[in-house]
Parts: C-alpha cells; structure tokens; sequence
C-alpha cells in the first residue's frame, strides 16, 4: 500500500527527518510515536501530499498518480491543532469537506449508510455550530467528514491530543469502528488510546526510527519483562552463573543503595516464569540473594527508553 | 470547487466589519445623491457615480485579506491543500466567492444611485456600462487582492499591502494625467486599472478596456496559483 524509502526532509539546516523507511499494507493500522520534534507532523505532511519538497521516495501503491501533492486526492488528512470555521455548523463542515473531496454520491445517504458515524452520535449534534462543539466531537465531526470521501488513506494528526481519559475511550472505539475501511495511520507523543488500535507501532526520535522492524509497543514481549536481583557477589561470579539459564538475555549491573550489595538487572526473553531457575544456579555459584523482583516494562517505559526520555 | 465557493460566501456574510462597510457605502451614497440631486446636473452625477465607485474598491482588501492567511494562520490550509481540489481551482474559488460578495454588495449599493441617474436623463445602457466596467474593475483587485493574500500569514499585513497596491494605482492614474512624456504616459496608461472606468463611464464598452481588465485579474490569479505552490515547494 504504502512505501516509503530512505525518506529525509531539511528545514534549512535543522533535520527534521533523516532516511526514513517503512512499509504499510492495505487497511493495517499504523501510528508512528514520537517527542515533539521527532518528525511526526513532518512525515504526515508528506505523506499527505502537503509538503512537496523532500528526498527519498514514497510511493502509493495502486494510485494512478504519484506525483507528490497529487496522491492526496486518495490520502485525507485531518491536521492536529486546527482552528476549523466557527462560523460553520457541523453539518456545513461535512458538506464542505465532501464537496471538496469531491463526494459524488448524495451526502445525507452517505451519512445514514455509514453506521459508525451513529455510533459517535455525530448525528444528534450535526445541526450545532462548530464553535458550540467539545474537542472530541469536532474530532469526530473532522474524521466523519473525511470519511464520507472514503479516502483509501486516513492520515490523523495526534488524534487524542487534549481528550479526557473518558473521551479518549470514546475516539479510540471510533476509530476501531473505522479501521476496516480504509488505511489509518496516526501520529501521537502520547500512547495512550492506541493500545488495542494498532497493527504496527514505529517510533521516532529526532527524525529518525528507533524501534525495530515490524516491532508493536504493544504487544513486544521480548525484553520488556526483567528481574531484579540484589546479590553480595561481583558481576563477573553473576554472568557465570545466569549465563547458562535459559530465557536470560542481557545483564545490567547497578550499584544497590545498600552496602556491599550488587543490583542486577536480568532480561528476560522468555514468558516462562524462571525464577525457580534463577534460585538454582545463584545456589550452585554460592550467590547469596537478598531481594528478588519481577518487573515488567510497560510500553510506555519502552517508549520513554527508545525515545532516550 | 461549489462546496469551496459557498463555505466562503458563508464565512463572508458572518463577517460584521463587511456589514458595517457595506451600510457605511449605502449610507454615503445616499447622502451624496440626496445633497447633489436637486442643484447639479447629470454631468455631476456622474462624477459623483464614478467616486463612489472608487470607493467601493476600498471594500476588497477587506473581502481578499484573509483569503489565505487565515488558512494558513488555523491550519485548514493543510485540508484544503490536500483536497481533491488542485491549486488552480483553490484559487478560482476564492476568487468566485469574493466576486460574488463584492457583485452583491456593489449593485445593493448603486441600485438606488442607478435609478436616479436614469431618471435624470441618462440611459440605461451606460448606467449598464458603467456597473460593468465597476465590475471589472472590481475582479482585477480582487485577483490582486487574492495574490498578496498567498504571499502572506497575516490578515492584517496582507490587508495594508493591498491597500498600498490600490493606492500605488491611483497615484499611477494621477501621473499620469500630469506627467508631459508620452513615453512616460504610455507606460503609465499600461498598468494603469482606474482609468480604464473612464471608458465604461462614458457609455462604451470599450474591447481593449475589457480585454485589459479580464488579462489583469487572470495575471494575478495565475500568481496567486503560482506563489501558493512555491511556498509549498520551499517548506
């Protein structure tokens, strides 16, 4: 559906992206993470079309045109922090939006066929005006309008951004309702709301990928559990003796706040609980234990830890 | 471009400060007519016509300021821009929807004016002429208006310059009656826009003038189209 390569953008000297590559299939969900700054805004105005000057390639696969600025007319784009048309009202702005995407069929059926839309409630508040709406209902209202086009692409800018815990709910149950109809790909600081949304998670920072290939934040088991040890021994007597455990990964050592005590922090690469194993081999190399904990890496730890944060 | 053309007719009549100019428009004219009507004569009425009409180009920089700055400045430039529509039709409809307000306010405020110099003894037909000529003028400063809303993200900047620029015209037209050089003149006639009404008001519809009007406001819109795409390729 979707490829992009080695794609770099400059802003005089600042890099906003630096070689970038990524592929997305048909109606699979996306969203890209990353700080302020990490290239998000950036790679979702290309991606759109917006932005017509960069270097690398992104290619649309099965669009006739792939002159950038001309694929837009299947990739629909709803920008984060826009101040829409007061003077409007809601149903104005679907009329707009529908117009301007060039809607063939007649709006008012589009909007009764598509059930989702009775789902967020869209209808009952249609006839408001833009400027009496609550931030999630001219979210929804934005994603609706764009919708009715029924875009090959949905390219949403932060779309939980300024939502309550409540309405992030309600918006992340809307877009799941939306996610077999065309291709969404978002772009958050913030992981919340995303967690059951997501086929594939990537994640920036200043401007480049730092998570791995076909990696999802939320559902990475490798390395996200850990156990933490405080032992009175040396690190070289601890790699001897967890080397030949299974399941362990890397070996950290940080130095306990008690005295004479060694923390450790083992990765665990396995969902298998180990610590019988753990016990064990410590016994065999006379390892004395004096705490042991099970941590587990939340994604949003491994988010904060990609993003150097 | 419908959809485009009708969200900014909306946005135009939920504007008060184009009320406001408006009534301020109905309400000069009315006080011009009413103080001139029973002691001038036709002739006069006329010129009174005409420096109304002047003034009602002074309306446009309000309708065109915020063309495009206000995209940009709220960010739907970005839904606009990535729209089924392309540049050229962006533009075309901007242009449509400020045309179609100032047409609207321009004959609601010369109806009256118009009937009087009727009666007057002038007929219909240069009254027509000359709301014509109004008219294209009009659509040349629209277009001109609508250029120095693309370079622009501020409203208010871009509304100063188009005034400058409407100002820089009527300080041409005026060199233009005073300067000697015929070479000078003949310049000065070629980029002058508010001369060309002098045809219109006498009773002709004069080709070359109409020609000239319709290239200006094509020339800017083409501008606009183009400044618009080159700011897009230089971010």
């Amino acid at each position: 559906m979707l490829n992009v390569k080695d794609l770099r953008k400059y802003y005089g000297k600042t890099t906003a992206l630096s070689g970038i590559s990524f592929h997305i299939s048909k109606n699979e969900t996306t969203a890209f993470f990353g700080p302020d700054g990490s290239g998000k805004t950036t790679l979702l105005d290309i991606l759109s079309g917006y932005l017509l000057r960069y270097r690398g390639l992104v290619e649309y696969t099965g669009f006739r045109d792939q002159e950038p600025g001309t694929y837009s007319k299947k990739a629909s784009y709803i920008p984060a922090k826009t101040v829409l048309y007061q003077e409007m009202k809601a149903s104005d702005y679907l009329e707009y939006i529908y117009g301007i995407n060039r809607g063939k069929r007649n709006l008012n059926s589009e909007i009764r066929k598509m059930s989702e839309l009775e789902e967020t409630g869209i209808t009952s508040f249609l006839g408001r005006e833009i400027s009496d709406l609550n931030l999630l209902e001219k979210k929804e209202m934005m994603i609706a309008a764009e919708l009715l086009a029924r875009p090959s692409v949905l390219l949403i800018d932060d779309p939980f951004e300024g939502l309550r815990s409540d309405e992030i709910d309600r918006m992340s149950l809307f877009l799941r309702s939306i996610q077999d109809k065309t291709t969404l790909i978002m772009a958050s600081d913030r992981l919340m709301g995303f967690s059951d949304l997501c086929r594939q998670t990537i994640v920036l920072n200043k401007g480049k990928i730092v998570s791995s290939k076909d990696e999802n934040l939320f559902m990475h088991r490798k390395h996200t559990n850990s156990i933490r040890l405080k032992v009175f021994s040396s690190p070289e007597d601890i790699r001897s003796a967890f080397q030949f455990v299974p399941g362990i990964g890397e070996i950290d050592f940080q130095m306990s706040s008690e005295r004479n005590l060694l923390e450790v922090v083992l990765y665990v690469d396995t969902e298998d609980d180990i610590r019988r194993e753990i016990w064990n081999a410590a016994v065999n190399f006379n390892i004395p234990i004096y705490e042991m904990r099970t941590m587990q890496v939340s994604p949003e730890e491994l988010y904060l830890q990609m993003t150097g944060n | 471009m419908k959809a485009l053309v009708k969200r900014n007719l909306k946005a135009y009549a939920s504007v008060m400060l184009l009320y406001i100019f408006a009534a301020f428009l109905v309400f000069y004219i009315g006080i011009n007519i009413w103080e001139n009507y029973f002691t001038e004569s036709s002739d006069h009425m006329m010129k009174i016509y005409s420096d109304m009409a002047n003034i009602l180009v002074l309306f446009i920089p309000l309708l065109t300021m915020g063309s495009f700055t206000l995209e940009k400045a709220g960010g739907t430039d970005r839904i606009l821009f990535t729209s089924s529509l392309n540049m050229p039709l962006i533009v075309l409809g901007k242009y449509l929807a400020a045309f179609t307000a100032f047409s609207a306010v321009m004959l609601a405020a010369l109806i009256i004016p118009s009937v009087i110099l009727m009666m007057s003894g002038v007929y219909f037909a240069e009254v027509l002429s000359m709301i014509i000529g109004e008219l294209l003028i009009g659509s040349a400063v629209i277009a001109f208006g609508l250029f120095i809303s693309s370079l622009s993200s501020h409203e208010y900047r871009a509304f100063v310059v188009t005034v400058a620029g409407l100002f820089g015209w009527w300080v041409i037209d005026t060199l233009m009656h005073n300067v000697s050089s015929q070479a000078f003149k003949w310049v000065l006639n070629g980029v002058s826009i508010f001369d060309k009404y002098q045809l219109f008001s006498n009773g002709f519809i004069s080709l070359s003038a109409v020609f000239f009007l319709l290239s200006v406001t094509a020339l800017f819109l083409l501008f606009a189209v183009q400044s618009l795409l080159i700011w897009r390729r230089k971010r």
